[in-house]
């Protein structure tokens, strides 16, 4: 009669890879019927396991996701945001340097206050309303964060 | 797209691309780990039409975090990290358990085994020569896996049918190495105990 029989685990570890088992361990499985046929068991219950039919879905998981998802952008979309400010840039510039004499004509007309009270306004306006669209975007792309 | 050159594609650039724009390169990402999820899905949610939902979330997830997605991990192990936190998400809000208390006895287990028998197929429990098909018994372990806990399930599915080491299913769960180790040893010794009547009743 053998005393100290391999624990469940260590039985485990003997099938999974007995070449991480101790000597003495080893050894005990060598002679010891019990513990041998508690790892034909565990061998069996692997197998099956392992011959178990493989979960897989019924759909085209692929399709229905893709559904979902931005059409493919280009190169054109991608850059579309920076192509358009480049574009309003260069009207700015154009515009300026033809109107440039008669821009010089009101600036010299107006007095600095009235300049201010025009530019000042203006500005803070584009600010806003670029505030106001970038926090737009933000809520946009929030609620496509679902979790 | 040219399938061979799919699969050899390194996580890397695959994911630059749909970084890029290109969705096209998203439905290789799904490909490939879309067994992953099934089998955790599957092993975490009974109803069938909410594992299409979660499925089709997971991807979408996937799709807005890949951004974030900072390859200190296979993509396919975050990916089925993004599944496995959906699955617990889902649970959550169904109010199911995880993982059961250990009241989940292999004693338990034994006593029940044997009732699922007499009720299913009148004599056999009690007839010891009576060999059970490898059918039957795949089907009794089927049967047997999936009354252990969601947990206990995925874990075993992961280790056991995707081959994943210990490490990567620790990284999928969030769980401490040490902890899958031994919830997987918990859950292989219960589905032994379980099944020792019908091991003991084939010539081993
Ligand atoms: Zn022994």
């Amino acid at each position: 009669m053998i005393d100290n029989h391999l624990t469940d685990i260590e039985i485990q570890e003997y099938v999974l890879d007995a070449s991480q088992c101790t000597k003495v361990n080893l050894d005990h499985m060598q002679v010891c019927g019990h513990c041998r046929v508690k790892a034909t068991q565990y061998k069996r219950l692997f197998a099956g396991i392992e011959g178990q039919e493989q979960a897989a879905f019924d759909f085209d998981l692929a399709a229905l996701v893709m559904e979902k998802l931005p059409a493919n952008k280009n190169l054109w979309d991608t850059y579309f945001e920076w192509w358009l400010a480049g574009f309003v840039l260069l009207v700015f510039v154009i515009g300026g340097y033809f109107l440039r004499t008669d821009l010089k004509a009101l600036r010299s007309s107006l007095t600095p206050l009235i300049f201010l009270l025009i530019l000042i306004p203006v500005l803070a306006l584009l600010v806003f309303l670029g505030f106001d669209m970038y926090k737009a975007y933000q809520k946009k792309m929030k609620a496509l964060n679902f979790y | 797209m040219d399938l061979k050159f799919n699969k050899k594609l390194e996580d890397q650039p695959l994911v630059e691309r749909v970084l890029h724009g290109d969705t096209n390169a998203f439905q290789v990402i799904i490909q490939r780990t879309e067994g992953l999820v099934a089998q955790i899905i599957f092993k975490m949610v009974d109803n069938k039409e909410d594992r299409k939902d979660i499925a089709q979330d997971v991807y979408l997830k996937v799709f807005q975090s890949l951004k974030g997605f900072r390859f200190q991990s296979k993509l396919s192990t975050w990916v089925g990290q993004i599944a496995y936190n959906s699955a617990v998400n889902y649970l959550r809000k169904k109010k199911l358990v995880l993982v059961e208390n250990s009241s989940d006895s292999e004693d338990a287990g034994n006593i029940s085994l044997e009732s699922l028998y007499s009720a299913e197929n009148g004599s056999l429990a009690n007839e010891a020569e009576n060999i059970l098909s490898k059918k039957e018994l795949a089907g009794i372990l089927k049967l047997e896996i999936d009354r252990l806990s969601p947990l206990f399930k995925t874990l075993v599915t992961l280790y056991h049918n995707e081959d994943l080491s210990y490490s990567e299913i620790a990284e999928i769960t969030q769980l401490p190495e040490g902890t899958v180790k031994s919830y997987l040893f918990r859950a292989r010794k219960t589905l032994r105990n379980r099944l020792m009547p019908m091991y003991k009743m084939e010539q081993l």
